[in-house]
């Protein structure tokens, strides 16, 4: 695309301009999804996955279940890194959509925590796991889909 | 001049935008909040200097934001539109596709 910056452009030009301004926000919003979208499911499925460790070994394995939680705080430290290391483009409304499903996902969380004393049954508890990880989960593909169109 | 030279979109066309890699430095920045100045060097195609260069008449028009950071020890510069910019940017593509459509 050449053109002249003291002559107004062409219908052609003009629609050279268009597809060249489609074609590089579209290369910024997949770059940012490629690591927003990874990091908004994966935190979901660590907190998930925190909550599932709690119902398994909180009755009595004290050891455990410090050690699961453990486990979940570096694996989160971990991937915030690689994160902050990897992310070159903050994509267009990652830090609300994330935070609105953060939010979710912990509120559920804090229900999953309370329903422990209760001793849910296991179909039940894997249940309230995957409904845990969901809205990060469906946040982070929606952020995955919306940067490919 | 005459009504329709006036009403012409070409009028419409924001001067400083228009030069095509400041252009391309605003359509790469619009789908994002913020991104890391080598990302948009590597995406307009162009070198450290040429973006740097550009990127400062866009700032002094207000148009563009531009925060420097450290990630560990290595220093990373963040580009941003601004509120303005972003507005600017979207009446210049709407005066851009009345040119394209008068063909």
């Amino acid at each position: 695309m050449t053109q002249n910056d003291s002559t107004p452009p062409t219908s052609a030009q003009a629609q050279e301009h268009l597809a060249a301004a489609r074609e590089l926000a579209t290369t910024t919003a997949r770059r940012g999804a490629a690591v927003g979208s990874v990091t908004t499911a994966a935190v979901g499925v660590l907190v998930a996955g925190a909550l599932a460790a709690a119902s398994f070994f909180a009755p009595g394995h004290k050891v455990a279940f410090t050690l699961s939680f453990a486990i979940y705080g570096v694996a989160l430290a971990l991937l915030m890194v690689w994160h902050i290391r990897t992310q070159v483009v903050a994509q267009r409304g990652f830090g609300r959509a994330y935070t609105r499903a953060f939010i979710i996902t912990i509120v559920l969380y804090g229900i999953g925590v309370a329903l422990i004393p209760q001793h849910l049954s296991w179909p039940w508890t894997a249940a309230f796991c995957v409904l845990v990880a969901l809205p990060m989960l469906v946040t982070g593909a929606r952020m995955a889909i919306s940067a490919r169109r | 001049m005459s009504d329709t030279e006036a009403t012409h979109p070409r009028h419409r066309l924001n001067e400083t935008i228009h030069p095509l890699v400041r252009f391309s430095i605003m359509a790469a920045l619009v789908a994002a909040d913020q991104a890391e100045f080598g990302f948009v060097r590597d995406t307009v195609q162009v070198s450290d200097s040429v973006l740097s260069k550009q990127v400062t008449v866009l700032e002094a028009a207000g148009y563009v934001k531009v925060r420097k950071g450290y990630v560990g020890k290595r220093p990373r510069t963040w580009l941003s539109l601004t509120a303005d910019g972003r507005q600017v940017f979207t009446d210049h593509l709407a005066a851009l596709r009345d040119i394209a459509g008068r063909a």
